[in-house]
């Protein structure tokens, strides 16, 4: 075996990855030659250094997960949002010695609008994409209290996004409907786009509200110019690229080349962005 | 109780199945959170973040995977989530002109005694979450791809790329010559748990590594 060779294998050799016959001629190797073995026990103390001894878990995160689902019935409500439980609950009890009962219920309802806020729940798309997109796209107008509107008022109704969401978007697909989402106090925008059978759609919120994929791994990805985030369901992808105000999310099943023409219109000012959130 | 038997009483709302689906789990959960995100408070509240949603979501659990693999898919995303989520907020403070807390580039010198932590901090998020899958969680690259929804040969790839972001922040690429301390996490009360590394066989004189079978340790 060549050192250039074993060099190319030295990691799955280190990670317990080859077959016998591999380890075989990677240990003859190594006892022949001083600068792969160097190179071996150097690699080999590097990753070594890497594990750890376990950290005790808290016993109070337990009853941290216990507050927060006996708190939300509706658990999913609750996803995302940033708890430091512990300081909320001295709040919540600070508020409900000063106001009372009604005070109590008031820091309720704003706990549900803050939880509702901070993070956009994906999932709820996702899960069903690939079964029925149509039927997907109506959970999330429901979650986030779609209204559909004139496209031409989607510029006014979230005037702090920058996105366009025109009659046409390269490779003819055909606007279908726009819809105006709430995202707790704020605006999003929603379309529908058709080409034959082919639905794509396209969302748009604020970069404050985190993303949730729920299971789905989200993983980065460069479409064209733009550097963004990627999330595969069966052979549907939503891919999301920012701006520093707007969030431009774009539910299809085309490839790179066709999707990249797609997100320079819908997301003018993202391009060559190298800060995916 | 078997698997199938605790996820039918937790979509009942079972509160000791799902005490018990968390006892199974949270170590894992609960390290792979703190060494990603560094602080016990973030890791406290992503992990509590992870476990609300796997309650939430039990009853989506269609079984194509193990249980134990599908929290720690939830746990990953989370904490990836977690990370943009930070970086985002990071650059509006940096529009802003707000200070930053930016961790050093540089490489490390090569009079200071290295903590490796504080190496994996300065990796992008999924060379350090890769890191830590394989060499501090002990995943092999099947299991790794099933927690990645990856292919093998990716998870090979992105190991490789890993590792030499890794060696190269050492001072001039060779952490052989450093002395590599021990990882401390920041909080009191700790096993320890010696992590499988190297291939070589107890016959092998020229690695010095403890003995380790593929597979050893998987998520499943």
């Amino acid at each position: 075996m060549s050192c250039t060779r074993l060099q190319q294998i030295l990691g799955a050799y280190l990670d317990a990855e080859l077959s016998a016959d591999e380890v075989r001629q990677v240990d003859s190797h190594l006892r022949e030659c001083t600068e792969c073995r160097c190179e071996f026990q150097s690699l080999q103390r590097l990753t070594n250094g890497i594990a750890s001894e376990q950290a005790e878990v808290p016993s109070e995160l337990w009853e941290g997960v216990e507050h927060r689902l006996s708190a939300t019935p509706q658990g999913h409500q609750d996803i995302g949002m940033r708890s430091h439980w512990t300081q909320k609950l001295r709040l919540a009890a600070m508020i409900a010695v000063a106001v009372g009962i009604i005070g109590y219920f008031a820091f309720v309802r704003q706990g549900e609008d803050t939880a509702q806020a901070s993070s956009i729940d994906f999932s709820v798309i996702l899960d069903t994409i690939h079964l029925d997109p149509d039927e997907a796209f109506s959970r999330f107008l429901r979650q986030y209290v779609g209204e559909a509107i004139a496209p031409t008022r989607a510029a006014e109704y979230a005037a702090d996004l920058v996105f366009d969401v025109p009659p046409m978007l390269p490779g003819g697909f055909e606007r279908i409907d726009v819809y105006g989402l709430r995202f707790g106090s704020q605006p999003g925008i929603a379309a529908r786009y058709r080409r034959s059978d082919q639905t794509l759609i396209a969302i748009f919120h604020p970069t404050v509200h985190a993303e949730d994929f729920g299971t789905h791994q989200d993983l980065p990805c460069i479409v064209g110019r733009h550097h963004g985030h990627a999330v595969e369901v069966g052979e549907w992808r939503l891919v999301h690229v920012t701006d520093p105000v707007t969030c431009h999310c774009v539910l299809s099943k085309l490839d790179d080349d066709d999707l990249a023409p797609i997100l320079e219109t819908v997301a003018p000012i993202s391009s060559g962005s190298k800060n995916p959130h | 109780m078997s698997d199938h038997d605790l996820i039918t009483a937790c979509k009942s709302g079972d509160p000791q199945a799902r005490r018990q689906i968390y006892d199974q789990t949270i170590d894992r959960v609960y390290n792979l959170t703190l060494r990603m995100l560094r602080t016990q408070e973030d890791a406290m509240d992503v992990s509590q973040d992870v476990y609300v949603k796997v309650f939430s979501r039990i009853g989506q659990f269609r079984g194509e995977s193990s249980l134990s693999t599908w929290i720690h898919r939830i746990a990953v995303n989370e904490v990836l989530a977690f990370l943009r989520r930070k970086n985002t907020e990071q650059r509006h403070l940096d529009a802003v002109g707000l200070e930053q807390n930016e961790p050093p580039t540089q490489a490390f010198s090569d009079v200071e005694r290295i903590d490796i932590n504080d190496a994996l901090a300065q990796l992008n998020h999924d060379d350090r979450l890769i890191l830590l899958l394989r060499y501090d969680q002990g995943n092999d690259y099947r299991a790794i791809a099933e927690l990645l929804e990856c292919a093998e040969g990716t998870v090979a790839s992105r190991l490789n790329r890993a590792r030499e972001r890794l060696k190269a922040l050492f001072a001039n690429g060779d952490a052989s010559q450093e002395e590599i301390r021990t990882p401390a996490h920041p909080i009191d009360g700790r096993r320890h748990e010696t992590p499988p590394s190297g291939q070589g066989t107890e016959s092998s004189a020229v690695t010095g590594g403890q003995p380790h079978k593929k597979g050893d340790r998987t998520v499943s």
